[in-house]
């Protein structure tokens, strides 16, 4: 069993929504007191790709992968995905230690046991 | 609201213009949509310019008073619209609500973009801007990413086929072929498409725009105004503009935009039409797939089957209704603040009867034009009278 990276979230002191980003204003009840709050990585596959045309800032990694995932706790996030053979739409994901240059953002793989 | 109506249009080619500023761009299709018209240019009220990223790849801003100016427009108000890949559609739309308000008689709207000197990074970097750089742009998410990310989850939904893609691609890029303003049409096949290299799996370069410079524009005016210039009396049945998510996390389905879904509606709502009333669409197929989303999102083709729909020909000319005969921005090219504006000139010219791809008994056209990952959208719909 592997054990998900956490990832943080804001949440809404007054109404709950949760948020993702720099954002210190709830859009739903235009609250500005948002906690920060660690969910574990766990969460389904919705799609991903392969970029070969990187913009300037991520040229130097050639050519990486990306993933949206629907996180059990009902957000969508756009992260790194680690690819392998036979993966599916659908399959079950967990977050794995970053290898992105940028580490604002989550890296995920197939864990089909999660 | 007052009628408005169309008094003349211009158009660059779209393609290289590597030796012209972007506002001798502006200002080339400005003026033959000015002369075209044959409205004073003291009637001129207002100058609306859509552009996206003449900062970052040309180190220009204040574009709309420079083209004013340019134009011997006096000083009347001139202002640059930003929407990314609907800042065109937008500026129309304003340009359509100071006539239809009854601020003014007369107004033109005016779309540019140069792109082609930049190297393909420096421009990917240039429209990542509009994406969530917050939240999407950490993880070097790109546009054609955003779109191989739609297609295999319409590849899994509906079982699009790479060849029912392929045909977006080979329609409009023939239609290009037939369009003097186009900057790559081509005649393809299905193996020269598969054999292309890929840009963002399983999005391959043949389903990807191009870069591209030019410039396009429309002189719109009230009944008081319409020229006695001999053209058919062309007529904004609707100009409809929405917003949808910035982020990819609020789109339920990455094989729909809502901003689409939306603005059609309004449109229909605002023209009394129906989508079987539409004989010609100019939709924003910035990638082949996108083609299929938006004709089923602007509820042209039924859920699920816009890739069907393209493999049966119902998309081409002669077919249920016909999709991008300019060639699209696959195939006529995306200057991007111009594109939405390039579309309504393609629109008009078919209208009036003088497309060099002609849509027969062409009565009434709609234009989609769609920016960031689906946060701005305007529909237009056109009739002749």
């Amino acid at each position: 069993m592997f054990k998900p990276e956490m990832l943080s979230f804001h949440q809404c002191a007054h109404c709950g929504t949760l948020e993702a980003g720099c954002i210190d204003t709830c859009a739903k009840c235009l609250h500005t007191g948002m906690d920060t709050i660690e969910v574990p990585g766990v969460g389904t596959l919705v799609s991903w790709t392969t970029i070969r045309k990187p913009p300037l800032r991520f040229k130097e990694e050639g050519a990486y992968h990306v993933g949206v995932v629907d996180l059990d706790n009902g957000f969508r996030i756009t992260g790194r995905f680690l690819p392998a053979e036979g993966d599916q739409l659908g399959d079950r994901v967990i977050a794995v230690p970053t290898l992105s240059a940028d580490h604002t953002t989550p890296t995920f793989r197939v864990e089909k046991h999660v | 609201m007052r009628n408005v109506y169309v008094a003349g249009v211009g158009s660059t080619t779209f393609g290289k213009h590597i030796a012209t500023p972007i506002e001798a761009l502006a200002v080339q299709a400005a003026a033959t949509a000015l002369i075209e018209a044959g409205i004073e240019r003291k009637e001129i009220g207002a100058l609306y310019l859509g552009n996206f990223i003449s900062g970052p790849l040309n180190g220009k801003e204040v574009l709309a008073g420079i083209v004013g100016s340019r134009l011997g427009l006096g000083n009347i108000p001139c202002t640059k619209v930003e929407g990314a890949c609907a800042s065109g559609g937008i500026a129309f739309r304003h340009a359509w609500m100071a006539i239809a308000s009854g601020m003014c008689d007369a107004a033109i709207v005016v779309g540019v973009e140069k792109m082609t000197h930049a190297s393909t990074a420096e421009v990917t970097s240039a429209l990542n801007c509009a994406m969530d750089n917050e939240n999407d742009g950490p993880s070097g998410l790109t546009f054609p990413g955003l779109f191989g990310l739609a297609w295999r989850i319409h590849a899994q939904q509906y079982g699009t086929t790479r060849e029912e893609v392929a045909a977006v691609v080979i329609k409009n890029k023939a239609n290009g072929l037939l369009n003097p303003l186009a900057q790559m049409g081509a005649e393809l096949t299905l193996e020269k498409i598969t054999a292309s290299a890929m840009i963002a799996d399983p999005l391959q370069m043949y389903d990807c725009c191009p870069a591209s410079d030019g410039a396009a524009a429309i002189v719109l005016c009230s009944e008081r105004l319409l020229a006695r210039n001999g053209h058919p009396k062309i007529k904004i049945l609707a100009s409809a503009q929405t917003s949808g998510s910035p982020r990819i996390a609020n789109h339920p389905d990455l094989c729909s935009f809502e901003a689409t879904v939306t603005a059609a509606q309004k449109a229909y709502e605002l023209s009394g039409l129906h989508p079987k009333d539409i004989d010609l669409v100019e939709l924003h197929d910035c990638f082949s797939i996108a083609e299929i989303i938006d004709s089923e999102d602007l509820g042209l083709v039924p859920r699920g089957e816009g890739g069907k729909w393209a493999a049966e020909g119902r998309t081409n000319k002669g077919g249920d209704v016909v999709i991008n005969a300019s060639g699209g921005l696959l195939a006529k090219g995306h200057p991007v603040g111009a594109t939405g504006i390039g579309q309504i000139y393609e629109v008009v010219q078919q209208l009036r009867g003088v497309h060099p791809n002609q849509v027969a008994n062409a009565r009434i056209g709609m234009t989609h034009n769609l920016g960031g990952t689906g946060v701005a959208c305007t529909v237009n719909i056109l009739g002749r009278e």
